[in-house]
């Protein structure tokens, strides 16, 4: 900075002694320092007519935002990035339109008729049902179902008697279950007394039982 | 402010240790050997049957069947000494019904019974195969109704409704006449639920296993759905049909009565139930006599 741009900064804001008054007279005396001294006046003149606004609530954040970074390290950037303070401008119809979206999104969901609400599963009530059947001569039968994915091997009838009456009691879920009874693992028999028949596909008939209402059912046939 | 940045570093901190743990966990188990593979390693095979096996095991899991549902049925095939080639097929047919959307429990359990009773494997395909295409018309008709008002108010009424639907069409009732009964369930505006379209089909498919038609079978339920009978009452048809046949009645003639009986008890419905069963006598437009055009 020269000593005439120094001179001139302190009769821009009044604050020159006398000797320094003197001296940036002097300096007038040079066009150059004449033309920029009134270029300057020009400018004071021009601010002055220029109207003020007060600052917006987020200045301070903004012009924080707008420093370089001294942090160079990426957490640093990161935690920056998760923690610094945010200012969300809005208006009445920004919050209008807002609304509007969440309301149709809820209405456009509730509409979907495989978005159906529904309640939850009822708790699954067990109903004891006793299979039983006649088989005079029969060493073991054993009985395979919908219920237990076809096996023979898991639910043999006990003949308790001795006189080749089985029977075994089961606890099954409300629902709609197909049966037969094997006979000495290998003759498949269909419940001769069952409520329902269901072809199989297969050239036979499955029986079928029909669990309704938790209470003690009898199959006794 | 110390403090609460504190926190947040041991609150990062546990959930970086979580997320750790939980990504160990996984590559734990997908390192385990599958049930698939181990059932496969176990069985009794020829290698190229065991890599048959195991591509179409995977596409079956990949298609969303549980993977100890595939295995368990591999394994059962294997014990029944079905081939390769074969347990590929009703395999196939399984990953099919998946892929379409449909329960596939049905279908499994067809599978499974029919190697159960030794039946020969193509001939289960074929059955197993009807059944996954009567699964996709129920589901269709269930879809249908459901659009027409029908409500689900518990999960699992769908599957259950879409199988009592096809156990019906399996019986012979036609798709039509499912759709009458389910329109009939839907008309009945408060009572218009999934659950009474599912006993619906189940009370038209025990009619129609006691000798009565498909058509007679689905209007006689369809009766009572419409006058409004509950749950219990429908199912309680069978037994009631069964009486009337204990007392000698044909079943067109016991099923003829029991309309009646229940006429009897809604009689201020009854006019609704009249109608139904009389269609033919609904009076028709009279068409406009033709006009021939000239020039025509």
């Amino acid at each position: 900075m020269t000593r005439f741009e120094e001179l001139l900064e302190g009769k821009l804001a009044g604050d020159l002694s006398p000797d320094e008054n003197r001296e940036f007279a002097a300096l007038l005396m040079l066009d150059e320092n004449r033309r920029a001294f009134e270029a300057h006046q020009q400018t004071v003149a021009l601010l002055a007519g220029v109207e003020r606004h007060a600052p917006s609530s987020s200045f301070t954040e903004e012009v924080l935002a707008g420093l370089p970074d001294r942090r160079s390290r990426p957490w640093d950037k990161v935690w920056e990035l998760l923690w610094a303070p945010r200012v969300a401008r809005w208006n009445v119809a920004t919050a209008l339109a807002l609304s509007l979206v969440l309301v149709v999104t809820a209405l456009a969901w509730r509409a979907q008729p495989s978005r159906t609400a529904v309640g939850p599963e009822p708790r699954p009530v067990v109903t004891l049902f006793r299979f039983s059947l006649n088989a005079p001569g029969a060493q073991q039968v054993s009985l395979a179902g919908d219920f237990n994915g076809w096996r023979t091997d898991e639910i043999f009838l006990a003949d308790v008697t001795g006189r080749g009456h089985f029977s075994v009691t089961l606890p099954l879920k409300s629902g709609r279950y197909a049966y037969m009874f094997v006979i000495d693992g290998a003759t498949w028999m269909t419940d001769p007394r069952a409520e329902a028949y269901r072809d199989d596909g297969f050239g036979n008939k499955n029986a079928l039982v029909n669990i309704e209402a938790p209470t003690v059912g009898n199959g006794d046939t | 402010m110390a403090t609460r940045r504190l926190v947040s570093i041991a609150v990062l901190v546990v959930m970086a240790l979580g997320a750790l743990f939980v990504n160990q966990a996984i590559a734990q188990e997908s390192a385990k050997p599958g049930e698939l593979s181990r059932i496969l390693e176990a069985a009794n095979l020829s290698p190229e049957g065991k890599a048959l096996l195991r591509i179409k095991g995977a596409e079956v899991v990949r298609a969303g069947v549980a993977e100890g549902e595939v295995a368990g049925l591999i394994q059962r095939g294997v014990g029944r000494g079905v081939q390769p080639a074969e347990l590929a097929r009703l395999l196939d047919v399984v990953a099919q019904a998946k892929r379409q959307d449909l329960p596939v429990g049905p279908v499994l359990d067809k599978v499974k019974e029919g190697l159960a009773k030794r039946i020969p494997p193509a001939r289960i395909a074929g059955v197993a195969s009807r059944l996954s295409g009567e699964l996709a018309t129920s589901r269709d008709l269930v879809r249908r109704a459901e659009r027409e008002g029908i409500r689900v108010e518990a999960a699992g009424e769908r599957e259950r409704a879409m199988e009592a639907v096809t156990d019906a069409l399996g019986k012979g009732v036609s798709v039509k006449e499912m759709e009458d009964l389910s329109r009939q369930v839907a008309r009945s505006r408060e009572a218009a639920t999934m659950s009474r379209l599912e006993v619906g089909a189940q009370a038209t498919s025990d009619l129609v296993s006691m000798g009565l038609s498909p058509r007679e079978a689905s209007e006689t339920v369809g009766a009572a759905l419409l006058l409004g009978l509950s749950r219990r009452d429908i199912e309680r048809l069978r037994e009631r049909l069964g009486q009337e046949l204990k007392r000698g009645e044909s079943p067109e003639e016991g099923a003829k009565r029991l309309r009646e009986e229940i006429r009897s008890e809604r009689p201020e419905k009854a006019d609704k139930l009249e109608k139904m069963e009389k269609p033919e006598k609904m009076e028709k437009p009279e068409k406009p006599p033709k006009v021939e055009r000239p020039g025509r």
